[in-house]
C-alpha cells in the first residue's frame, strides 16, 4: 500500500491487513480506517492481551511507515516523551572550545545538533510518503498532568520548545493511544478521540489467527490451545494469556514435541504460556485435565 | 456541517445520544458525518461501526447506544425503498454481526446483511420523511 489515502473502505482495509498477517474484525478496522483517514487520534481499550499493540503495528506495516511507541509509566514527563537536551555533548563541546582558547555563544550550545528527539518529537518530524503511527501505549499508566500535556500536542501537532521557538508537525502522525483501563481517561482526551474496545477475539477468530501466525502448527494443534487460553481466561488470572501467548504456547509445544494438547501435553508446555508463579497454581489448582478440556 | 440532509441526521441521532447520557458533542457528530461521507457505507453494521467509533468514548456506555441506534436506524436504512421491491425487508437487530459487544450473550447480533447501495440512501428523502415520522427522533 503506497498512501495512506488509498484506503477507500473499512473493508478494504480488512484486506489488506490480511495480507500483513493481521485479522481484524469490522469494528476495529472501521476504528483504524477513521484514524487514517480523518484523521483522528484513536484510543483502543480492551483487555490485556486482546492485541491492542499489535493492531498499530500492523498498520504501520501495511503502510511502510515507522511505528514510533512512547510506552507511558508512572511519572513520565515531557523530557522522556518530546525532547532533552544532549547534556553530555553540549559539555564536551564546551571543553573543546576551552581547550583551544576558543568562546563558545550559549545559542549554539541549544541547537539542533544537540537536542534528542524522544517519540512524540519524532512522530511529528517524520517525513514520508505516509504520516508515522505513533503509538501512545497504556496511556492510563501516566499520570494526568502527563495526559493534558499530550491533549494539547495532539491538538495543535506542534512543540514548543524555549530555545529553539515552535516545531510544527511535517504531517499529522497516525496517533493510537492504548488503555487498559486501570483508571478513567480525563474527559478531554476522550472527546479527542475516536474510540474502540477491543473484545477477546472468539474461538473461532482466535483459532484463525494462531493458523495464521504458527502455519507449521496443525488445524487440531490450534485448536486446542486456542481453547485451552480461552478456558485459562476465565480464571482469574494476574496476566491473563492472549493471542500472543497461545502463538507462543502453539510454537513451545511443537518445539517440544507435543503434537495433542491433552492433559499432559498441557503440563508440560504451560510454563510458555503463564508467566507469574502465583497463575501457574492457580492453573494447576483447576487441573491441566480441565485446561486441556478433558 | 452545513444543513445537509446528512448533516441533519447525524445531528440529530448525536443530540438522542446525548439525552441517553452518551457525552455526544456537536463535533463527534461532524466526525460521524465526515466518517459516513469518506467510507460510503453501504450495510447496516458498517454504519453502526462508523457512529460506534466516532461518537461512543466509553464501553459502559454501549448499551445505550445500541438501543438508540436501534431505535433510529433499524427498518430506515432498509434499501427496498429504493429498489422498487419492498418484498424481502431485512429484518434488523440492534447489534451488527462481526463482533458482539461485552455482555452480549452468544449467537446474538447477527444482522441480514442489506444488499449493498450507495450511501446516498442514506439521506434519500423517504429515509428524512420516514426520520421525521418517528417521534423517538424529533421529540424535543
Amino acid at each position: 500500500m503506497s498512501f495512506a489515502s488509498e484506503i477507500k473502505s473499512p473493508q478494504q482495509l480488512i484486506q489488506e491487513l490480511a495480507k500483513a498477517d493481521y485479522l481484524a474484525e469490522p469494528g476495529l478496522a472501521t476504528a483504524l480506517f477513521c484514524a487514517v483517514r480523518l484523521p483522528q487520534p484513536l484510543l483502543l481499550e480492551g483487555e490485556a492481551g486482546v492485541g491492542k499493540t499489535q493492531a498499530a503495528k500492523a498498520l504501520a506495516q501495511l503502510l511502510d511507515t515507522p511505528l514510533i511507541r512512547l510506552q507511558c509509566f508512572e511519572g513520565i514527563d515531557a523530557s522522556e516523551a518530546l525532547y532533552e537536551w544532549n547534556y553530555p555533548r553540549q559539555l564536551l563541546s564546551i571543553r573543546m572550545a576551552e581547550s583551544q582558547g576558543k568562546s563558545i555563544e550559549e545559542s549554539s550550545l541549544f541547537s539542533r545538533e544537540f537536542l534528542i528527539e524522544r517519540p512524540l518529537l519524532q512522530a511529528l518530524e517524520h517525513v514520508g510518503p505516509n504520516p508515522a503511527v505513533l503509538l501512545i501505549d497504556e496511556v492510563d499508566r501516566a499520570d494526568e498532568e502527563f495526559e493534558a500535556f499530550l491533549f494539547e500536542m495532539l491538538a495543535e501537532s506542534t512543540v514548543s520548545v524555549p530555545e529553539l521557538g515552535t516545531l510544527t508537525a511535517q504531517q499529522k502522525p497516525i496517533v493510537i493511544l492504548t488503555s487498559n483501563r486501570t483508571r478513567d481517561l480525563h474527559d478531554a482526551l476522550k472527546r479527542r478521540c475516536l474510540y474502540h474496545w477491543i473484545d477477546y477475539p472468539s474461538l473461532e477468530h482466535a483459532t484463525q489467527i494462531v493458523k495464521l501466525r504458527a502455519p507449521k502448527a496443525s488445524k487440531d494443534l490450534a485448536e486446542q490451545v486456542a481453547a485451552a487460553v480461552s478456558r485459562i481466561r476465565t480464571l482469574d488470572m494476574q496476566k491473563p494469556p492472549g493471542v500472543a501467548e497461545a502463538i507462543d504456547w502453539v510454537n513451545a509445544a511443537m518445539l517440544l514435541g507435543v503434537s495433542t494438547l491433552d492433559a499432559r501435553g498441557t503440563e508440560q508446555t504451560l510454563g510458555s504460556v503463564l508467566k507469574y508463579r502465583d497463575d501457574q497454581e492457580l492453573a494447576r489448582e483447576q487441573g491441566f485435565a480441565w485446561i486441556a478440556g478433558e | 456541517m452545513n444543513d445537509s440532509p446528512l448533516a441533519q441526521i447525524c445531528a440529530a441521532f448525536g443530540h438522542l445520544l446525548h439525552r441517553s447520557g452518551i457525552p455526544v458533542t456537536p463535533e463527534r457528530s461532524v466526525r460521524f458525518a465526515s466518517a459516513i461521507e469518506l467510507a460510503q457505507p453501504t450495510q447496516l453494521d458498517e454504519l453502526y461501526w462508523l457512529a460506534r467509533v466516532t461518537l461512543l468514548s466509553d464501553i459502559r456506555g454501549v448499551e445505550a447506544f445500541d438501543r438508540v441506534f436501534q431505535q433510529v436506524f433499524r427498518g430506515i436504512f432498509d434499501f427496498a425503498d429504493f429498489r422498487g421491491d419492498s418484498s424481502n425487508p431485512a429484518p434488523l437487530s440492534a447489534t451488527p454481526a462481526g463482533e458482539r459487544s461485552p455482555g452480549t450473550p452468544k449467537n446474538q447480533g447477527r444482522v441480514n446483511r442489506i444488499r449493498a447501495e450507495p450511501v446516498q440512501h442514506l439521506v434519500h428523502p423517504v429515509v428524512i420523511a420516514k426520520m421525521r415520522a418517528r417521534p423517538v427522533f424529533w421529540r424535543p
